[in-house]
């Protein structure tokens, strides 16, 4: 008797299995790439900023200004209102305790180490790290990164590194200013919210030596802009077809700095801690 | 014969389609040179690994005599040094003023002239493409053809050897793209490079090129002058070529 199957006879080959196992896989694969592709950027901006002719100062002065000054609004914003529901939250358990006095030691702790630099960097990765991609997308799909190499310009020197040392320094003094006005706007909802004299909590925040925690949050905003730098860097330069993917690219890359802040901020905390 | 650039039996895969075939392609020096063929027939792509921005999987790139290795960074800034490119998409930088853009392969070279020369050649740059007043317009603020302009006068500023042109009237009205023309036959008649200019528009190609090449299913069916190629053989390089009013 011959070996060959008959046609209708059940063949198990296991492909149902490879057909519900194939997507995990190919996302296994897509992850990697990613990771891979921003990996080898880091690198290529590493070796360009130890390059005699590192970077474009005109660019970097010009990245400075728009990632940074141009966020002070909607960071002073943002912080302003998270400080004063940090305080607002912890109303209930204060008011109930009497335990007044801790009241700026928990608003000043959540805000330096954990709430003001996640939030603060979320806020960056929105305003920032979206109009990056956005902008060097453009710039890809109208040749003109290509019109930088062909006049010989590396793309990674003149583009990137500006903007990647730009978003450090800048999350890092956004940090610093929100930091300043969530404590501000703590005070505010203390004293108008809660009914607790301000002094009480500027008390407890000065009292509470957070220099520690402020430290971990200086750090962590430094991390989370280079991440998000790299991230929106990464994205931008990697578009292919036209508007479209511009779209797909800012929304990749808003998702994908938004993970990487979260863990970031995990390894940070656990490693600071 | 000495070529100026060559392009020997590229070929090229993107995204699993071949879109160069064995293309073969040889310049000669101080000429100006026409792509003519059917839209995604090879002609930016062959722009593009001319421009040293695309490197061919297999086959061969001599630019200037040197064999054009992609992995030699320094080697290919020198060669790149030594061309200029308008693209399709003009590419002018938005962030940057008309005179910024034009000065910008003069103030990004290794050896930047001083200032004062900078700003001297780019006013006679936009002079040379009759914009000497639009130095301090923003980009975004001139029409299509006068953004034409700016990108042949930023291609030709730093007097490039060969100076490549991807389809330089597209979208224009007939007046302005007389005018795009002439002002290339112009600036190769003053700088005496080499110049290929990819269009369909063979009419106006005819006025200012000495060379055709006719480029097709990735690979160049044509090379030669225009007469010989309309008394070519090939009815597919005669379809390309023969456009009544040419001569007009």
């Amino acid at each position: 008797m011959s070996g060959t199957r008959m046609p209708e006879e059940p063949v198990d080959d296991g492909s149902a299995v490879g057909a519900s196992v194939a997507p995990v896989g190919r996302a296994i694969l897509a992850a990697c790439r990613v990771v891979g592709g921003m990996s080898v950027l880091q690198w290529r901006i590493v070796r360009s900023m130890l390059s005699p002719r590192a970077f474009d100062y005109d660019e970097t002065v010009r990245q400075l200004f728009k990632v940074g000054w141009l966020s002070v609004g909607v960071v002073v914003a943002t912080a302003l209102f998270v400080g004063a529901l940090m305080v607002i939250s912890s109303g209930n358990f204060v008011k109930a305790t009497g335990a007044t006095s801790i009241v700026g030691w928990a608003a000043g702790t959540a805000v330096f180490s954990e709430v003001g630099p996640v939030l603060i960097g979320l806020m960056f990765s929105g305003r920032v790290g979206a109009n990056n991609t956005a902008e060097l997308g453009t710039m890809v799909i109208t040749d003109q990164v290509d019109a930088l190499r062909v006049l010989g310009i590396d793309p990674i020197a003149y583009l990137v590194v500006p903007r990647f040392l730009a978003m450090i320094v800048m999350l890092v003094l956004l940090t610093c200013i929100g930091d300043i006005f969530a404590l501000i706007g703590g005070a505010i909802a203390c004293q108008a919210v809660l009914g607790i004299d301000m002094r009480i909590y500027w008390h407890g925040v000065l009292e509470s030596h957070l220099l520690d925690e402020f430290a971990m949050g200086l750090v962590k905003g430094f991390f989370f802009g280079g991440g998000i730098s790299i991230v929106s860097c990464h994205w931008g330069l990697r578009v292919s077809g036209g508007a479209q993917g511009v779209g797909r690219a800012v929304n990749n890359s808003v998702v994908t700095a938004a993970i990487a802040i979260f863990v970031v901020n995990f390894f940070v905390t656990v490693l600071w801690t | 014969m000495g070529w100026i650039a060559e392009i020997a039996s590229a070929t090229l895969t993107l995204s699993g389609t071949r879109v160069l075939d064995g293309a073969e392609l040889r310049l000669a020096p101080g000429r100006i040179h026409a792509l003519v063929g059917p839209g995604g027939g090879g002609k930016t792509l062959l722009l593009k690994v001319l421009a040293t921005l695309l490197a061919p999987d297999a086959g061969e790139v001599r630019l200037f005599g040197t064999t054009v290795d992609p992995r030699d960074g320094d080697a290919l800034r020198d060669l790149r040094a030594r061309i200029g490119m308008q693209f399709q998409n003009l590419a002018l930088f938005d962030f940057l003023s008309v005179a910024d853009n034009v000065g910008f392969p003069l103030v990004q070279d290794r050896n930047p002239p001083p200032a004062d020369q900078v700003a001297a050649r780019v006013e006679a740059a936009l002079a040379s493409v009759r914009l000497p007043d639009a130095g301090s317009l923003a980009v975004q603020a001139l029409s299509g053809g006068m953004q034409r302009r700016v990108a042949v006068a930023r291609a030709a500023v730093a007097r490039p050897d060969l100076l490549l042109f991807d389809d330089p009237s597209g979208g224009l009205d007939p007046v302005t793209t007389s005018r795009i023309f002439a002002l290339i036959g112009d600036v190769q008649a003053r700088q005496g490079c080499t110049v290929v200019v990819a269009s369909h528009d063979i009419d106006r190609l005819a006025r200012i090129c000495t060379d055709f090449h006719v480029v097709h299913g990735g690979r160049v069916i044509f090379s030669g002058s225009l007469a010989d190629g309309r008394a070519s053989d090939d009815p597919r390089v005669r379809m390309y070529l023969d456009v009544r009013d040419a001569d007009a």
